[in-house]
């Protein structure tokens, strides 16, 4: 049996292996719970995800070695520190061998402990060079906290630090609310003099953070940020044309301000989508941009799904081929949206993808939870 | 004279694509201009320097990449060296009791977790389809009695008719019947509640 095989075998027994893992894990060093959220769950799965990704590709460095720095970068954060790693590769090798009984030899333990060397050693090196660069995390403060609808809040944060970000980008967050639950957010404006950054939340419902940070988080509450990341929606040159779903829209108004911010004579068309005329949340806000810019025009797109929605609406305005076009809202409106511009000729188009990679930034609240 | 090439054009050097191998090759040199022989030497100067800067940026990306490279591979050497050397009593196994009983615990905090998150879901997605119900029903009921008060004002007004009086007749009458209805509908609901709150202090055999 090789690693590969062995992983196979481990994977198909399902969640009891992680499960297990992670017990051992806790028990020899229980100094290490604190850093994982109450339920366990999902974790285990991206557990499972990660290491199977890196069994798959453990032959591809090209492949493999930017998601491990990755990775490793990512998980400063969450307060990792190179001393752990150890710790982790004896609970996984140790699981391995419980499950795999007589299948399990020296030459498996040797094959797996080298792995995972290799692999936490890549992590690590990406941590450190990291730490040269930046903090683990940066802790902020609310200043202000506006809850628009029953179901959406506009919150403000200041970093204690300075902290930097590209507009389209979104942030990790969390809070002691539900400590150690981590969500991506998308600033919903341009960087700002006074370091202030706004969200725009909306509540999943069942989603676990989300409602505490609408519902509970008040100003003058702390909460912690990750780094920013995202690469699916940068600001092109020229014409803009921005469809947005639900919250949606922040990352595509933090463009809408760099681009007028650099060019205030470049003409941006906004469409934004709402079920009702209540649920247009940020409409004074847009209002008052389209004052101040005169080339930024604002559409709101209000109806239930099926009736027009900003796509459809942009569509029925006419042609589009000398935009570049950017959609964010839920996964489903962002794929509905791609197909339709696709099949209409439209090649310019900036999107996060739907099914990203399991560390990165997803639309809409990420509460795979 | 050819306009030089946007290759050459001069960003910050640190900043820089390099010139790829197959751009240098390609590169069209104007020539030295009327009556002399050869390339005009500016433009061979410029593409000069330009060459031995990037070859010079090359060389310290790769002694930046070299300095890294041994840097991990120092990393990974005291890594071994200290799992080598960890304390035996870590390596020692854990009792399967005591694996099972975290991995039980475990699983009922999921559990808790998920019900709880599904009940939040449930209960928030009927309150608004609740709301929603509550309000389109309202407005339904405020048309009907802004249609009815308009007709009621057109059969009595006569002569005195004025276009401005029947628009706050119809939005009087339709604002009186939407909040009426909506006070309604709150109430209902309030006394349902109330009514579910005494069902479980029926459940408690002592109320002292």
């Amino acid at each position: 049996m090789d690693l590969r095989e062995s992983w196979d075998a481990a994977a198909a027994l399902g969640d009891a292996v992680p499960l297990h893992f992670y017990s051992v894990l806790f028990l020899r060093y229980p100094q290490l719970r604190a850093l994982f959220p109450v339920a366990m769950a999902p974790q285990r799965d991206r557990l499972v995800g990660a290491l199977g990704y890196i069994v798959a590709n453990a032959s591809d460095a090209d492949q493999l070695t930017p998601m491990l720095r990755r990775l490793g970068a990512d998980h400063r954060k969450y307060g990792v520190r190179p001393e752990d790693y150890g710790a982790v590769g004896e609970a996984l090798v140790e699981t391995l061998a419980h499950f795999l009984g007589e299948a399990w030899n020296a030459e498996l333990h040797d094959a797996w402990l080298g792995a995972y060397q290799l692999v936490s050693s890549v992590m690590i090196g990406a941590a450190e060079a990291d730490a040269q660069a930046a903090p683990s995390w940066w802790d902020a403060e609310i200043v202000d906290h506006q809850r628009r609808t029953p179901d959406i809040a506009v919150i403000t944060l200041r970093p204690e630090r300075h902290y930097l970000y590209e507009p389209g980008q979104s942030l990790s967050l969390t809070c002691d609310l539900r400590p150690n639950v981590w969500r991506f957010y998308s600033p919903a404006n341009a960087p700002r003099p006074d370091n202030s950054i706004d969200l725009h939340v909306r509540i999943r419902y069942g989603g676990q953070l989300s409602a505490a940070l609408v519902q509970s988080l008040r100003v003058g509450d702390q909460v912690r940020l990750g780094p920013a990341s995202g690469e699916g929606l940068r600001l092109a040159d020229g014409h803009l044309l921005m469809l947005a779903g639900g919250t949606g829209l922040a990352p595509l108004k933090a463009l809408a301000e760099q681009a007028a911010g650099k060019d205030p004579t470049r003409p941006i068309d906004l469409f934004v989508g709402a079920r009702t005329a209540a649920d247009d949340y940020d409409r004074a806000a847009l209002r008052q941009l389209a004052q101040e810019c005169p080339s930024l025009r604002v559409t709101s797109v209000i109806g239930e799904a099926g009736s027009p929605d900003p796509v459809e609406m942009a569509l029925r305005r006419g042609r589009w081929d000398d935009a570049d076009i950017y959609i964010c809202g839920s996964d489903e409106m962002v794929s509905d949206a791609v197909r339709k511009l696709r099949a209409r000729g439209y090649a310019r188009l900036h999107f996060e993808p739907p099914t990203a990679w399991f560390y990165g930034p997803q639309r809409y609240q990420k509460d795979t939870s | 004279m050819t306009t030089y090439m946007s290759a050459i054009d001069n960003p910050p050097p640190h900043r820089r694509i390099p010139l790829s191998p197959d751009q240098i090759r390609r590169h069209q040199l104007p020539r030295a201009g009327m009556g002399r022989r050869g390339y005009s030497e500016a433009h061979v100067d410029a593409l000069l320097d330009r060459i031995a800067s990037d070859a010079e940026n090359a060389i310290e990306a790769n002694q930046e990449l070299r300095a890294q490279l041994q840097h991990m591979k120092d990393a990974l050497k005291q890594w071994q060296t200290d799992y080598q050397t960890m304390h035996p009593v870590t390596r020692e196994s854990i009792s399967a009791d005591a694996v099972n009983l975290m991995a039980r615990a475990q699983r009922q905090a999921d559990g808790l977790v998920a019900q709880a998150q599904d009940y939040a879901a449930r209960l928030s997605w009927e309150a608004q389809h609740q709301a929603s119900s509550i309000l389109a029903s309202a407005q339904q009921r405020a048309e009907i009695e802004a249609e009815r008060a308009v007709h009621t004002y057109r059969h009595e007004a006569g002569r005195r008719y004025a276009a401005e009086i029947e628009e706050m007749e119809r939005r009087l009458a339709w604002l009186q019947a939407f909040t009426h209805a909506i006070q309604v509908q709150l109430t209902t609901a309030a006394q349902a509640f109330v009514e579910e709150v005494g069902k479980l202090t029926e459940l408690i055999p002592d109320q002292g």
